[in-house]
C-alpha cells in the first residue's frame, strides 16, 4: 500500500494550452507515493476531452503501477484514475517521474498536453521510528504522527480571572505538538494556548465582550491535554 | 511520570514520546445528527427532525479522543455539515448474586435495570413510564432486553418515594394497568439511584436546549471499563483493593447480567443487590446545523480511543511500551489514528448572527480524494462558541442563535464546503472553493445549531444584535485509521 500521497493540480485556466506541474518530495528508499493528477483545478465542469485518456509515463529510479491506462483523477478510464510510484533508487540518487496526457481543446480537435512531474532525492536521513503490522502497513511512520493524551487536568478558577495553568513539557518544543480542549460542562473558561512552555492561559469568556451579556456558568474547568 | 521512550522524526516532532499515551479504539458506531434546538414550541420553529442523539463515550472523563466523518450508507457521498457536543451521564451497577472468596468478578446488571415476571409479556418503547402501583417508584425506559424467560427493561431517571421497585407491586405503563409485577428474588434491583444525563449548557439563560433524552448505543460491555467502583459502595468492601477498578466485562448465559473482573479479589463474601458507586461518562453529542437535514443517506461515524490495555491484534510480535503500572502506553497491534494534516485557523463567529457577510472558516484539502471515505478528524473543540442576540421591534427578526465550532466535509464531485446541509451556517465566496472540484476537504466552520425565535421586545424602529463568542484558535486534524 502507499504510504505518501500526493494529488497535483494544474488550473483549468491552462486547458487549451499545454500546461505543467512540478512537486518535490525526498522520500526514503523504496517509498511508495499515490499519485493523482487533475487538469481542471478552479473548476466544477468537466470536459469529456480528458476521458480514457492516460498518461504516458517517464521514471528515473522509480516504477509506476499501473503503468498504463491511467487516467486524470474523476475522468472515464477503462484503468485506473491513479498509480503509485515506488523509489527504487539508492540512498543519495535522484528520482523523477513524468506522466504526459495529450488530449483535444475544448471545441477544438487541436491537441495539446498535460505534464505532470514529481521528483526528488532518496534519502534515508528521515529518521525516528516506523512500525509496521503483520501486512506491511505502516503502523508507525515518520511521516505521521499520531494524537496521544497527554494529561486530564481539573480545577476551579477566580470569578472574572484569567488563570495560568502549568503542564510540564506543554508548547516544548514546539506549539504545534500541543493542543487543549476544556471539556467542562458549563465552563466560563476557553483555552489559549500561546507559545509560552510549559503553561496555557485559561481565558475567561466574558472578558472578550463589551456589553452587558453576564453569563450564568462555572468557574471550573476539565482540560484534555493532547499531544500529536 | 516518565514512561517508554521517545521516537523523534525528521522535523523534531515526536511519534511517541515518554510521557503521552497512544489511545485504543474501544467503540465504534454510527448515528444520525439531530437538532439540538429546545422543544417544539412555536418559538422553536427550527426545531424539526429528530433530536441530536448522544453516545456513551467509554473510559474516564478527559480521557477519550473522539473521532468523527459522515459516511453515505448507499448512494454517493455528499457534503454533510455537523457538530460535536460533549455531556455527562451517570451509569452504575448492582451485583446480582452474592461474590465468592478469592474470585476476581462478580455478578452484576447494570443499574435501573428490571426484571420483569417471566410469565408476562411487557411490550415497552424507549420512552415509557414505568411505574411501581405501590411504591410509586418510576423510571423512564431506555431499551428492553428478552432473555429466555423474562424482560428486562433497563430505566433511567429512576425516582420515587422508595428507592426501590417493591417485591410484587403491580407495574404500570404510562400510568395504565400491565399486570406485570416486580418478581420474588428479582436480579438486577433497580438501583439506588436513577441514571441522569447533564449537558453542557451555560447558555441556559437564553437558549436553553437539550438533546434526545437517550443515550445511544449504549455497550454495557465496554462503557464502564475502567471504571473505579468502590468507595460510596460497598464494593470496596472485602475486596483486596481499596478501589477495585472494572478490567473486563463479559456477557453470561443470562441476558442482563453480566460478569465484571475487577482488578482486586474478594476476601469476604458480598450481598447480592449492592450498587457500585455512580461511574461518570461523557456522552457525545451530534447536532446538525439546526434548520438543515443531515444528508438523507448519510450516517455519522463515531470512534472513541480510550486508555486501556487491549490490542486489536494478536500477532505475537510488534512493539509494546507500558508504564511503570504495567499499563499499555502504545501497542504497534492497535489501529491507530495517522495524521496527514494539522491546520491551524480561526472557525468561530465573528459580528452578528447575520454570518452570510462572512465568517471565518480553514479547511484542509486531502492528500487521497480517491479514498477521500476513509478520512476522519479528530474532535478538539466541543460544545458552544458563540451566542447572538437580536432585538427588534418585530418578533421575526429579534432572538438568540447559538453557534458551536464543526465540520463541513466535501467529498470529490463537489464544488464548495456548502450545500443544502449547511445552509448559511458557512459562508461561501469564490476564494472559499476548494481547489478543485476533484479535491476532497474537510472545513473547520461554524455551526448554527439552536435558534430560539424569542428575545427582547424593543419599540419601534429600534434594533440593536449582539454577539459573545469564544473566538479560540483551533486546530483541524485529519487522517486515517491504519
Amino acid at each position: 500500500m502507499s504510504e505518501y500521497n500526493i494529488s497535483q493540480q494544474i488550473a483549468y485556466q491552462g486547458f487549451n494550452f499545454n500546461s505543467s506541474k512540478s512537486d518535490v518530495m525526498n522520500l526514503e528508499e523504496g517509498a511508495k507515493i499515490r499519485w493523482t493528477m487533475d487538469a481542471e483545478g478552479g473548476t466544477n465542469a468537466h470536459s469529456t476531452k480528458i476521458d480514457n485518456e492516460y498518461a504516458v509515463f517517464t521514471t528515473s529510479n522509480c516504477s509506476v503501477s499501473p503503468s498504463s491506462q491511467v487516467a486524470m483523477l474523476g475522468c472515464t478510464t477503462a484503468g485506473t484514475n491513479h498509480t503509485v510510484i515506488t523509489l527504487t533508487g539508492s540512498e543519495g540518487q535522484s528520482w523523477s517521474v513524468t506522466a504526459v496526457y495529450t488530449h483535444e481543446k475544448n471545441g477544438s480537435t487541436d491537441e495539446v498536453t498535460k505534464t505532470f512531474t514529481v521528483s526528488g532525492t532518496i534519502s534515508n536521513d528521515i529518521y525516528g521510528m516506523e512500525i509496521r503490522d503483520g501486512s506491511g502497513n505502516l503502523r508507525m511512520s515518520v511521516g505521521r504522527r499520531q494524537p496521544r493524551l497527554h494529561a486530564f487536568v481539573t480545577g476551579t478558577g477566580s470569578n472574572n480571572a484569567d488563570q495560568t495553568i502549568t503542564i510540564s513539557g506543554f508548547n516544548t518544543p514546539s506549539p504545534a505538538e500541543w493542543h487543549a480542549v476544556n471539556i467542562k460542562d458549563g465552563s466560563l473558561y476557553r483555552v489559549t494556548q500561546g507559545t509560552t512552555a510549559n503553561q496555557l492561559t485559561l481565558t475567561h469568556i466574558e472578558q472578550n465582550i463589551n456589553n452587558f451579556f453576564t453569563l450564568d456558568g462555572t468557574h471550573e474547568y476539565e482540560l484534555v491535554i493532547m499531544r500529536y | 511520570m516518565s514512561y517508554g521512550i521517545k521516537a523523534v522524526n525528521k522535523d523534531g516532532v515526536s511519534l511517541i514520546d515518554e510521557n503521552s499515551k497512544q489511545v485504543h479504539i474501544s467503540k465504534a458506531g454510527s448515528v444520525l445528527p439531530g437538532t439540538l434546538g429546545v422543544t417544539d414550541t412555536p418559538n422553536n420553529v427550527f426545531n424539526t427532525g429528530p433530536k441530536a442523539r448522544a453516545v456513551v463515550v467509554p473510559g474516564e472523563v478527559g480521557e477519550t479522543l473522539v473521532f468523527v466523518r459522515p459516511r453515505a450508507t448507499s448512494g454517493n457521498q455528499t457534503a454533510a455539515t455537523f457538530s460535536v457536543h460533549m455531556g455527562v451521564v451517570g451509569k452504575g451497577w448492582t451485583s446480582t448474586a452474592a461474590t465468592v472468596v478469592g474470585q476476581s468478578y462478580i455478578l452484576a446488571t447494570p443499574t435501573g435495570q428490571l426484571k420483569v415476571r417471566p410469565s408476562i409479556t411487557l411490550s415497552v418503547s424507549a420512552g415509557d413510564v414505568i411505574s411501581g402501583a405501590t411504591s410509586g417508584v418510576s423510571g423512564t425506559v431506555i431499551r428492553s432486553m428478552t432473555g429466555n424467560s423474562s424482560t428486562y427493561i433497563h430505566l433511567r431517571d429512576v425516582s420515587g418515594t422508595a428507592e426501590d421497585f417493591t417485591i410484587g407491586e403491580s407495574l404500570l405503563k404510562n400510568g395504565s394497568s400491565t399486570g406485570a409485577t416486580v418478581p420474588q428474588g428479582t436480579i438486577g434491583n433497580p438501583g439506588s439511584f436513577g441514571e441522569e444525563m447533564y449537558l453542557e449548557n451555560f447558555t441556559k439563560d437564553y437558549c436553553p436546549y437539550e438533546p434526545y433524552p437517550f443515550s445511544e448505543d449504549e455497550n454495557y460491555l465496554v462503557d464502564t471499563i475502567g471504571a473505579l467502583t468502590g468507595a460510596q459502595s460497598h464494593w470496596a468492601s472485602g475486596n483486596s483493593n481499596s478501589l477495585p477498578r472494572i478490567i473486563d466485562i463479559e456477557t453470561t448465559s443470562t441476558t442482563g447480567v453480566y460478569k465484571l473482573y475487577l482488578d482486586g479479589t474478594w476476601s469476604s463474601s458480598l450481598a447480592a443487590g449492592t450498587p457500585s458507586r455512580g461511574i461518570l461518562r461523557n456522552v457525545a453529542i451530534f447536532a446538525r446545523e439546526f434548520q438543515s437535514s443531515f444528508p438523507s443517506n448519510h450516517v455519522l461515524d463515531y470512534r472513541f480511543g480510550v486508555l486501556d490495555n487491549d490490542a486489536d491484534e494478536s500477532a505475537g510480535y510488534g512493539f509494546e511500551l507500558r508504564d511503570a503500572n504495567g499499563k499499555l502506553t502504545y501497542s504497534s497491534n492497535r489501529v491507530n489514528f495517522q495524521i496527514e494534516s494539522i491546520t491551524t485557523g480561526n472557525a468561530d463567529v465573528v459580528g452578528n448572527r447575520d454570518i452570510s457577510g462572512g465568517n471565518p472558516f480553514f479547511d484542509y484539502e486531502v492528500n487521497d480524494p480517491t479514498n477521500y471515505q476513509d478520512y476522519f478528524a479528530l474532535v478538539a473543540s466541543f460544545g458552544p462558541s458563540a451566542l447572538c442576540l437580536e432585538g427588534s421591534a418585530t418578533s421575526n427578526t429579534r432572538g438568540y442563535w447559538l453557534y458551536s465550532t464543526g465540520f463541513s466535509f466535501s467529498p470529490p464531485g463537489y464544488w464548495y464546503y456548502d450545500n443544502a446541509t449547511a445552509g448559511f451556517g458557512l459562508y461561501i465566496s469564490p476564494g472559499d472553493q476548494k481547489s478543485s472540484r476533484n479535491a476532497g476537504g474537510i472545513a473547520h466552520c461554524a455551526v448554527a445549531f439552536a435558534h430560539w425565535k424569542n428575545g427582547p421586545q424593543l419599540a419601534g424602529g429600534s434594533y440593536f444584535d449582539e454577539t459573545l463568542n469564544h473566538l479560540s484558535p483551533r486546530d483541524l486534524i485529519i487522517g486515517k485509521f491504519i
